[in-house]
């Protein structure tokens, strides 16, 4: 009986992807504008996780080896107003929020690919 | 009974053996394993550093050699490979397109 049970919780962690654990993260962010005086807690989404990475024995001008990072699957793109903006300057801020999250390959053309660094801000870590 | 990669999880990132460059007597070992890495909006005071603005910023690491030794295989047209002896998750140098 304890050998059933426990290749159906064997069974179950194989259905589960190893990707699984690169997943949307509930984050808070500090919207702010040039001129504008006020800096806009706001909860969004992003991904965090770990993702199957290796590093390739065989180096090769015409390999095609990559590694695969924790990003942005699916974007929506928030738009927020924020208060006491002066005449001249436009209140609307639109962020990115992400949808879903997969282990893919950093796009650049809409992402600045880096390494560790402080994360996130909200506004408590900014200084006026 | 051996069991395979998946049913284990993400593992650590660490050293595993290379079965298509390894021979008899000379193993060759790779850095395989999982690392974090996460992506979110980013600031405005960031994208006021950046030469382009982009809206997300991207934060990872990757599993990579933090020593290794060279190997030359004479036999197999002088082929230079790595045997990788230490691994850690540091900078990712591939991962962009």
């Amino acid at each position: 009986m304890a050998s059933v049970l426990f290749c159906f919780v064997l069974l179950c962690w194989a259905a589960v992807p190893c990707n699984a654990s690169c997943a949307l993260e509930n984050i808070t962010i500090g919207i702010e504008k040039d001129g504008c005086r006020n800096c806009v807690p706001v909860n969004t989404t992003s991904c965090a996780g770990v993702c199957l990475t290796q590093a390739e024995v065989y180096k090769s001008s015409i390999s095609l080896y990559t590694q695969l990072v924790c990003t942005f699957k699916e974007i929506a793109y928030v738009t927020v107003q924020l208060p006491n903006c002066p005449e001249h300057v436009d209140p609307f801020y639109t962020y990115p929020m992400a949808l879903s999250c997969q282990c893919g390959q950093c796009d650049t053309d809409y992402t600045d690919c880096g390494t560790l660094s402080l994360g996130p801000s909200d506004c408590s870590s900014q200084e006026n | 009974m051996a069991l395979p990669l998946l049913l284990l999880g993400c593992h650590e990132c660490k050293l595993r053996e290379n079965k298509y460059f390894s021979k008899p007597g000379t193993p060759i070992f790779q850095c395989v394993g999982c690392c974090f890495s996460r992506a979110y909006p980013t600031p405005l005071r960031s994208k006021k550093t950046m030469l382009v603005p982009k809206n997300i910023t991207s934060e990872a690491t990757c599993c990579v050699a933090k020593d290794f030794k060279r190997v030359n295989r004479i036999e197999n047209a002088n082929l230079k490979l790595e045997n990788h002896t230490d691994c850690h998750c540091s900078t990712c140098y591939y991962h962009k397109f």
